[in-house]
């Protein structure tokens, strides 16, 4: 038997590999530690800078001030100078803007991921599937965009017809179809998938019980996919509380509030933080970093609440 | 009679599941050793032990001794312990590459660069595991356009390039057809020659066949361990007897 | 009852589903109805400021006649070589265009009066006025609100230009495209080694326990941020922190590109994770059992096989870079800029149409015409992505 190899190993070989491996396993694990961070970082800095306005006096024209902060959890005004910030009506408007989108966005994607799955002809069902897609790719200044361009001209269009002035259709209403228009997508793609995924064996058994496919469809498929497209909702309710630039759009920035009227100019959380930037200094800006303290918390807690209803409704089978 | 291995007094766990019970075997060099018996009795778990695969899974606890040329695995590195003791696997798992890259791959690792040193180990490799007239024209080919069978004496090629000392087969044949299963059983004739092979098999026919000791293990524990044809004509446990003659397994 | 229920629901479904091709089929007529007329090389290539410039051309050469092309509706000077046309501005307003400069014109190496550098005349630059003077001294003006026809004539007469005030029009784009492109190529550069490393990491080398899943669920928790709050973060973390290491001043292309490679960590981490996870272990056992240590296993083994699924999501990152607004108005800043530094401020394609649309006369053209450029990119990634996931599944069919 001929020994190639043997003679030719470098014993210090094996020890440099093992220390490689040391070094590397090392490397990657503070990489993934970093990683980790970045969500920590993220809370931390939002937190120093945003609780800055309530805690550290500002000088605006010679005298110091702070912020007020139950008055700004509680306020119905969102800027009166020097020093008064309120964004409780802000809190509220966002909260009303994305159920009046949801109201819109989860019937229509429901209804849609159906068609896609069940009951439109297979090439059909792929085309519409693949329509979704790119609406789900397009960025949202593009939103923004024909925001400003149709859908304001089309608020407009019905807010004289209710003989309502509206502010060349800037309003709750625009702020509210886009939004629904923008996670439409995300919540059909995953509703599809979910009633894709429900398996032939139930489908086949109500059949078999006379059911017809309608029935079938819309009692057993749904609900057997309910949690698949409670998840779908989840991740749309987190765009649309995140949602920035295409509302800033059409939004309006309201000064007060809470608006409930849909041809009335609205302002939420992620407006206030993104319009109206002046300096990069001072209370006018770190006030903005106070409102994504709230828009994080916001987030979290909206998080927290649907996840729970979501394993309620999966026990619910 | 050189012994290879010397497992003494050894205990394995996964967690809460005691997989391996005091168990005491010796391997003896250049000798094809058979471990037999039911499923999960523990025959491939104390094969991983050969070459330490069994780090690799969390929540392994060993009690006991394994000595490998008269010293401890554990003292040994485990990658140049694996130098020594390689291993084919149940299901053939040549790498997505090509058949050159495939059998280059151990010697590459070991920091040998020489085209043509390697295709030396490449060549030599291949005859020793009866491959080399079926694939010396497509070496750069990719290794997964393979039958099942060739892939498995591809891995085994593959192990051989290693110049190990010993080789463990884990159910080699299980995934192969009758034919292709011939071959190997075959070619493990040959090897044993030159290595010493650890063979893990469901089918006692072919530990018949082929092994020259065999080990039968139950729950655990080794219930008999003697030559083969002795185990097998006069098998000294009932337990043994019951496996052999088909009462239960 | 049951049957006219049942149809109406289907009904319902087709109603909704059409809607949905409604609003893209909308989205699509507006963005290109508006916006295709303004697309043009120029506009990929051209600086979006206009640029005034005031020339001059002494030297006294041999007079050549040039051929005239004969362009409709323009007014050609021989002696020059260039031709001009009457047209209109997009304000309406009547302007004064050069259609045509002869390739041996010596209007291509006029001198800029001010700076003393190199200056040619180019097709579709406006002129506004020329004085031309004659060897006898004679000055000849032609003024734009005269018509082309009196640049021509004045060019005619004039042997050497004393003062030709020239515009070049705006409205390009190539600054932010290449902001983006800069984006891209920063952003990837510092995501991907971290986002494949974590990923590594996270299937190959760590424990199974509580420490390793609660790193992957922070790492998830990421994903579900807002992107304007990233913004933040790049405002006050990455800002000041490029300030003082590259000497920006205030926002710049890598202080957005930091803040877009940790927005996108998720994601790259993610895709990579599912890629390795389909390769078989079996691949992982077989290195190990040949003596290869861990590290050889990873680069000769794993990280091969995971390379679609780590194109993927470099193709992901590359969409989600280009449509990102939010983030990079508060990490960079919205000033338009005609060239890509990075350590300056400049806008990507995306933020250059929010500063278009945010100011008091928004520009719905030059939006649009840049949205379709956005449209276009994000529609060749959707399909290249498609086909880098077909490609991967025949990887996984084995």
């Amino acid at each position: 038997m001929g020994k190639y190899l043997t003679n030719q190993i470098n014993p210090n070989n094996i020890k440099h590999r093992a220390i490689n491996d040391k070094i590397t396993k090392a490397i990657f694990m503070a990489i993934t530690v970093l990683c980790a961070l970045v969500i920590v970082l993220i809370v931390i800095f939002v937190f120093i800078k945003g609780i800055s306005p309530f805690i550290n006096d500002y000088i605006i024209d010679g005298i110091s001030y702070r912020v007020n902060f139950w008055g700004f959890l509680r306020g119905d005004f969102w800027f009166q100078p020097p020093n008064i910030y309120g964004a409780g009506f802000i809190i509220i408007n966002t909260m009303y803007v994305t159920l009046l989108a949801l109201l819109i966005a989860v019937p229509t994607s429901v209804f849609t991921s159906l068609f896609i799955s069940k009951i439109a002809p297979k090439k059909v069902g792929s085309i519409v599937s693949y329509i979704v897609e790119l609406l789900a790719s397009i960025p949202s200044i593009i939103y923004g965009l024909f925001g400003v361009g149709i859908i304001t001209k089309i608020v407009k269009f019905f807010a004289g017809l209710v003989n309502y002035q509206s502010a060349g259709g800037i309003s709750t209403l625009a702020t509210v179809l886009v939004l629904a228009i923008m996670i439409i997508p995300t919540i059909t793609m995953l509703s599809t998938t979910s009633i894709n995924a429900v398996k032939k064996d139930i489908i086949n058994g109500s059949l078999a019980l006379g059911a017809s496919v309608t029935q079938t469809n819309f009692k057993v498929v749904l609900t057997s996919a309910k949690s698949g497209i409670f998840a779908g909702v989840i991740l749309g309710v987190g765009r649309a509380l995140g949602e920035a630039t295409a509302i800033s759009m059409v939004a309006g920035n309201a000064g007060g509030g809470p608006t409930f009227n849909l041809f009335d100019t609205t302002r939420t959380l992620t407006t206030t933080m993104l319009l109206g930037l002046k300096e990069t200094l001072g209370l006018d800006y770190d006030i903005r970093f106070s409102v994504g303290i709230l828009l994080i918390i916001i987030i979290l807690l909206t998080n927290i609440l649907l996840n729970v209803v979501k394993r309620k409704i999966g026990k619910v089978k | 009679m050189e012994k290879i291995f010397k497992v003494s007094n050894f205990n394995l766990s996964y967690g809460t599941n005691h997989v391996l019970k005091d168990v005491n075997i010796d391997i003896y060099k250049n000798k094809v050793t058979a471990f037999i018996g039911p499923s999960g009795c523990g025959k491939s778990t104390l094969l991983r032990c050969f070459n330490r695969m069994n780090d690799l899974i969390d929540n392994c606890i060993m009690v006991g001794s394994i000595d490998y040329q008269g010293g401890d695995v554990n003292n040994i590195n485990a990658m140049e312990l694996r130098t020594k003791v390689g291993m084919v696997f149940q299901n053939p798992n040549p790498f997505p590459m090509s058949i050159y890259d495939n059998i280059a791959y151990g010697p590459r690792c070991q920091g040998i660069k020489s085209k043509s040193l390697l295709n030396k180990i490449v060549v030599d490799a291949l005859k020793k595991a009866a491959l080399y007239d079926e694939v010396s024209g497509r070496m750069k080919e990719n290794a997964l356009s393979l039958s099942g069978g060739q892939q498995q004496r591809l891995c085994i090629a593959r192990c051989i390039a290693m110049e190990p000392e010993v080789i463990l087969m884990d159910e080699p044949t299980s995934a192969l057809d009758p034919i292709a299963t011939l071959k190997i059983e075959e070619l493990i004739d040959k090897l044993k020659e030159d290595y010493t092979i650890i063979i893990v098999t469901h089918n006692m026919q072919q530990a018949a066949r082929i092994s020259d000791y065999t080990a039968f293990f139950m729950l655990g524990e080794i219930v008999e361990y003697n030559e083969t044809t002795e185990l097998f004509k006069n098998p000294q446990n009932k337990k043994t007897e019951d496996y052999i003659t088909g009462r239960f397994g | 009852m049951r049957k006219i229920k049942e149809i109406l629901l289907n009904a319902i479904t087709y109603l909704f589903s059409g809607f949905e091709v409604l609003v893209l089929g909308a989205i699509l007529v507006y963005i290109f109805s508006n916006g295709f007329s303004s697309l043009s090389l120029e506009l990929l290539t051209g600086n979006y400021y206009e640029k005034v410039e005031t020339l001059e051309y002494t030297r006294q050469e041999t007079i050549k006649d040039y051929l005239n092309p004969g362009l409709d509706d323009s007014y050609f000077s021989s002696k020059w070589g260039i031709s001009f046309i009457d047209t209109e501005n997009k304000a309406g307003e009547k302007i004064v265009m050069i259609n045509y400069v002869d390739e041996y014109s010596p209007l291509l190496s006029m001198t800029n009066s001010s700076t003393k550098e190199y200056a040619s005349l180019v097709e579709k630059q406006v002129i506004t006025k020329v004085i031309l003077e004659d060897l006898d001294g004679n000055m000849y003006l032609g003024f734009a609100k005269n018509g082309a026809d009196s640049i021509a004539e004045a060019f005619d007469k004039g042997d050497i230009i004393t003062n030709l005030v020239v515009t070049t029009s705006g409205g390009g784009i190539r600054g932010s495209l290449l902001t983006t492109l800069y984006l891209i190529l920063l952003t990837l550069l510092i995501a991907l080694p971290l986002g494949v490393g974590a990923a590594i990491y996270l299937t190959q080398y760590a424990p199974k326990n509580k420490i390793t899943s609660i790193m992957q669920s922070m790492i998830d928790m990421t994903s579900g941020i807002p992107s304007i709050i990233f913004g933040l973060v790049g405002a006050i973390v990455f800002i000041p922190f490029m300030n003082n290491l590259i000497g920006s001043d205030g926002g710049s292309i890598a202080s957005g590109a930091l803040t877009l490679a940790i927005m996108l960590l998720p994601i790259i981490i993610r895709t990579t994770e599912e890629a390795i996870n389909v390769i078989p272990t079996t691949y992982r056992n077989a290195s190990l059992a040949l003596g290869a240590s861990s590290t050889q296993t990873t680069f000769k083994v794993i990280l091969p096989n995971a390379l679609g699924g780590i194109l993927t999501s470099v193709l992901l990152s590359i969409g989600r870079i280009i449509g990102e607004s939010a983030a990079l108005i508060y990490a960079v800043g919205t000033a338009i800029k005609d060239t890509a530094i990075i350590n300056q401020k400049s806008t990507s394609l995306a933020v250059h149409i929010w500063s278009l649309m945010s100011g008091e006369s928004p520009n719905f053209e030059l939006s649009c015409a840049i949205s379709i450029v956005i449209l276009v990119i994000v529609l060749v990634l959707s399909i290249i992505t498609k086909l880098v996931a077909k490609k991967l599944n025949k990887f996984e069919v084995e």
